[in-house]
């Protein structure tokens, strides 16, 4: 089903809006109503408590742009203790007040979109990462959302095409160990990383570690294009990018793949091949951890790096664009904005068609965009850890317990649950 | 008239004395009208008298100043270009009007046109690093740091390596190039050692991999390279590494040393560490010998309270006794020091001495110092367990710090009643932070007991203050048997449970714990003994007790103040959060 479709479909698959309409698909006597406002006492931990119902075969509704972006759940005795374990606030509601929640719905830029089945979540990361080296995987555990580790090997494997959701992280699709090659030289975990990704590059029948990930990006340009949700932060939006655009293009410093990088790269990249960018310029240096100038913050370049700001969420039309608008739910419409290897997006780089979810008004970049491939879907969101703006290799891991009503994180959740709403067969 | 002067320059000489001056006049006062046209904001006005005075006098550098001033502000800087250009033809070996020219050619952002101009300035001035350092910080400004580069090195290999080191060193860091940075300004502060905190500013943003090479290039560098080590090290957090190398480099010029000393401890004291405040005793111990008379004796109190902050109340009594109290007059500097040298040996546990030496300086003491020391003499006397000397200590005072300390006096004899009432009449304010909070966890543990008078309870919580846990527990486990299950046993019971386990003695607070629970399962403390019960689960290695436990809490009891710690820790057992 291809995004057209699922709009439509959606659109059918819409509750009764009328006042007084009969309770949505029978329902027990009772609800429960997640409000996502203010009054949350923990807006993170409410998308595993709606998750994992929908994981127990409950139906759930979210309810866009209500109170914050609500959800609706079946009231169960095993929804209420989560909740009540996990401090999430929950508000049982009788049939009578889901139908004045409707009729709220009804009159205002809301709506309400069946959410389906707990889509299966796969996280593109070292088998031996910790999980809080990652956003996602940080605010999944947290939230208590359960999802599965794939790397090369199962990429290689065909496995993409098990899952619904593909997130991917600061991993460096270029095959440049992030550009810290020659900064962290000697320490540890680099070198791990080098042997590592050395090890599996020959196991798996590649000559460098670049053109295993080319292949990698290749493979994962084609699950977006059969169907796939792809997520992805930090540098590995602008990496797989540059990736996909390399195709026969030597993008990797000598360091890595033993040949310097080619001078005219910038010119002979192929950006038809990806997702969001195009015509940018890449940053030839080894030296500078940087890779080109879609990055419109550069935080590693001194000489060019721009201090933060905050970023604006976009109000979309519920009824009308309602994916958009499902990823931008949050309780906070401007959100502090927090540094990665890269931050934010140039909008002179940005393909016509992508839709920009978040920017920073005024400014020559933006934060968070959406789009289309294919049968599937794409969304990059700037950054490292919303709630760690200045992160920094070594820093404690960010303790989200403390954190539990971040917006940042919010937006995270949103694409986890944003392919629930969608019912759809996997091509690859 | 003098041979070979002739008639027509006699003339011309005597013209131009008389008509020089007044030509100067009119352009003086063309560039006063433009300057007030200028301050009232009518910057035409004021561009066409700048031009108008640069007519007459090309090389006039306030005016052209002045026109490149308004110029710029209309955003039409590169009309200023044609007047530069006539005012380098008449001085082109003035550097402040080379540099407008290069300014201004900057501002229409065209490559060449500067290199040509910074090519021009150099050949000029062939001896002025400035063209090097505009251009490249132009350069660099655009994202050109390879450039830059080549401009500041081709100026280092013109003028010596030594000029343009402090730029070449700023460049290098914005490449992310360390050590080469540390080489650059090694060189600049070697040529220039008031370059030493700049260097620091600069360098500071090292990352912690760097930080060993960086120091190794400064290493080998001679007295300034040091200085700048020592102040890099004090950023860092090193600072008595830091101390170490700035003490074995002072310099022989006292007033210089001074300087650098006093930078140096405020530097290392800004860190709150003990580390830093110790760095920060030594450097001011050392600064108190280049100083005399009251001052030297200010630092060197400066330096007991540092090193008392340190917890180094040797060092701290080191520095009081040298200060003359007893011979000095009687001076602010000399009450300061006695309140700090009692407060530092009742902190070292001389309490005899303590309070001599308070009784003998009382009437010299301040009021608020008086008060606050025979509060610390009082409370180091209760903890030690001399409950009668400090309650004669504080016979007589009835100042609500007095009132919290004479509660634990009372307490600690068990004496439950009184402890009570004097703990609610200090109230919430008295004394510091850390013992309201244990106040008012000992009022809420009285609050539950149902007796007036226990004396095994208030020796087995004397023990527990003063750190005999064993003690206490078996104390507290005795006087929780003389209460009825509801009327403060399971407390007692609780609280020993969380005694025991924060000695790791496991076994022992498990069952404590249990017993509390099994006392009063539905009492006030039930909620507090199930966490303390989870965490000793948790501390044990069995996770799944834990969790049980802890969702057994949260779900009992869904308003209990512990609710947010217990959720804490359920998520920290499920791995939900990284382990703190």
């Amino acid at each position: 089903m291809r995004r057209r479709d699922f709009v439509t479909a959606l659109s059918g698959l819409l509750l009764p809006r009328a006042l007084g309409a009969v309770p949505y698909r029978g329902a027990a006597a009772g609800r429960l109503l997640i409000p996502m406002d203010d009054r949350q006492t923990n807006h993170l931990k409410a998308y595993g408590v709606t998750y994992r119902s929908l994981e127990r075969g409950s139906s759930a509704e979210w309810l866009l742009n209500y109170r914050g972006g609500s959800f609706l759940l079946d009231d169960e005795s095993g929804t209420r203790r989560e909740a009540a374990l996990d401090g999430v606030l929950i508000e049982p509601v009788s049939d009578a007040q889901v139908v004045d929640v409707r009729g709220a719905i009804s009159a205002g830029n809301m709506d309400a979109v069946p959410l389906e089945k707990a889509p299966k979540v796969a996280v593109y990361a070292p088998p031996d990462a910790a999980p809080w080296d990652d956003a996602v995987t940080m605010v999944l555990e947290y939230a208590g959302i359960s999802y599965d580790r794939v790397w090369d090997t199962e990429v290689a494997a065909g496995r993409l095409a098990d899952y619904e959701w593909l997130h991917l992280h600061h991993e460096d699709f270029t095959g440049q160990y992030s550009k810290f090659f020659l900064t962290y030289s000697g320490t540890q975990w680099l070198s791990r990383m080098v042997q590592r990704n050395a090890q599996l590059a020959r196991t798996l029948g590649y000559a460098t570690v670049a053109e295993l990930k080319k292949a990698v990006a290749e493979t994962i340009r084609r699950y977006v294009n059969g169907g796939g949700f792809l997520f992805a932060m930090c540098t590995a939006t602008e990496t797989l990018e540059i990736a996909l655009a390399a195709r026969g293009v030597d993008v990797a410093a000598q360091y890595s793949d033993g040949t310097p990088m080619d001078p005219a790269a910038s010119e002979r990249l192929e950006w038809q091949r990806s997702f969001a960018f195009q015509g940018a310029r890449l940053e030839l240096s080894p030296a500078v951890a940087s890779f080109s100038d879609i990055d419109g913050h550069q935080v590693n370049n001194p000489a060019r790096r721009q201090p933060l700001g905050a970023f604006t969420l976009f109000n979309f039309s519920a009824k009308i664009d309602p994916v958009p608008t499902m990823l931008v739910q949050c309780h906070r419409d401007v959100v502090p904005d927090f540094y990665g290897l890269t931050t934010s997006f140039s909008r002179e780089r940005l393909k016509p068609g992508v839709t920009v979810l978040a920017d920073e008004q005024g400014a020559p970049w933006v934060k968070y965009i959406h789009g289309e491939y294919g049968s599937g879907t794409w969304t990059f969101l700037g950054g490292h850890d919303p709630e760690d703006p200045q992160h920094q290799i070594g820093d404690p891991p960010t303790d989200l317990s403390l954190h539990p009503n971040s917006p940042g994180y919010r937006l995270i959740l949103n694409n986890v649950l944003f392919p629930a709403a969608k019912k759809r067969e996997l091509k690859t | 008239m003098p041979s070979g002067l002739r008639a027509p320059t006699l003339a011309a000489l005597l013209t131009a004395l008389v008509v020089l001056p007044a030509l100067s006049q009119e352009r003086a006062s063309t560039v006063q009208a433009a300057l007030r046209n200028e301050r009232q904001g009518r910057l035409g006005e004021a561009a066409d008298l700048y031009s108008l005075a640069l007519d007459r006098s090309p090389d006039d550098v306030t005016a052209l100043l002045g026109l490149e001033r308004v110029l710029r502000r209309l955003g039409r800087v590169g009309a200023v270009l044609p007047y530069a250009a006539r005012a380098v033809e008449a001085q082109p070996g003035n550097e402040m009007i080379r540099e407008l020219e290069f300014r201004a050619t900057t501002a229409l952002g065209q490559r060449d046109s500067v290199a040509a101009v910074a090519s021009r300035w150099m050949a000029a001035l062939p001896a002025s690093p400035r063209p090097y350092r505009e251009w490249a910080f132009w350069l660099a400004q655009r994202g050109d740091l390879t450039e830059a580069r080549r401009v500041l090195a081709e100026g280092q290999t013109r003028l010596g390596e030594r000029y343009l080191a402090a730029d070449m060193g700023r460049l290098l860091v914005s490449a992310g190039e360390w050590s080469a940075a540390a080489r650059q300004w090694r060189l600049a502060v070697s040529a220039n050692s008031a370059l030493v905190t700049a260097a620091g500013l600069s360098l500071e943003r090292a990352p912690l991999l760097e930080q060993g090479p960086v120091l190794r290039v400064l290493q080998e560098g001679d007295a300034p390279a040091q200085w700048l080590m020592a102040d890099l090290l004090v950023r860092w957090g090193r600072p008595e590494e830091g101390w170490t190398v700035l003490d074995a480099t002072l310099p022989d010029d006292a007033a210089v040393a001074a300087a650098m000393l006093r930078r140096f401890a405020d530097g290392a004291g800004q860190r709150r560490s003990a580390e830093g405040l110790r760095a920060k005793g030594y450097a001011l111990e050392r600064l108190a010998e280049y100083r005399v008379g009251s001052e030297a004796d200010r630092v060197r109190l400066e330096a007991a309270h540092s090193f008392a902050d340190a917890g180094e109340l040797a060092a701290a009594r080191r520095m009081l006794d040298r200060i003359g109290i007893d011979a000095g007059p009687e001076s602010a500097e000399g009450a300061a020091a006695m309140a700090a040298l009692v407060r530092v040996l009742a902190e070292s546990g001389q309490l005899d001495e303590a309070e001599e030496r308070y009784r003998d300086w009382e009437p010299r003491l301040l009021g608020d110092d008086a008060a606050e020391i025979r509060l610390v003499i009082a409370w180091a006397r209760v903890t030690r367990g001399e409950l009668d000397q400090a309650e004669r200590l504080l016979a007589g005072d009835s100042t609500v710090a007095a009132l919290a300390v004479s509660g634990w006096v009372a307490l600690y004899r068990g004496e439950l009643a009184d402890a009570r009432a004097r703990f609610r009449a200090a109230g919430p304010y008295a004394r510091t932070r850390e013992e309201i909070t244990r106040r008012s966890a000992a009022l809420v543990l009285l609050e539950r007991v149902s007796a007036d008078r226990l004396p095994t309870l208030g020796r087995a919580l004397l023990d527990a203050s003063r750190g005999d846990t064993s003690a206490a527990v078996r104390g507290l486990e005795g006087a929780a048997q003389s209460l009825s299950p509801g009327g403060g046993r399971a407390d007692v019971l609780g609280y020993a449970g969380v005694l025991a386990a924060s000695a790791a003695q496991y076994e022992e607070a498990e069952s404590l714990l249990l017993a509390a629970l099994a006392a009063d399962p539905d009492g006030p403390a039930a909620p507090a003994a199930e966490f303390a019960l989870a965490e000793v689960y948790w501390d044990t290695g069995r996770p799944e007790e834990a969790a049980q436990q802890l969702e057994h809490l949260i779900l009992g009891y869904p308003e209990s103040a512990v609710v947010p710690q217990a959720r804490r820790l359920l998520e920290q057992v499920r791995g939900q959060v990284p382990r703190s």
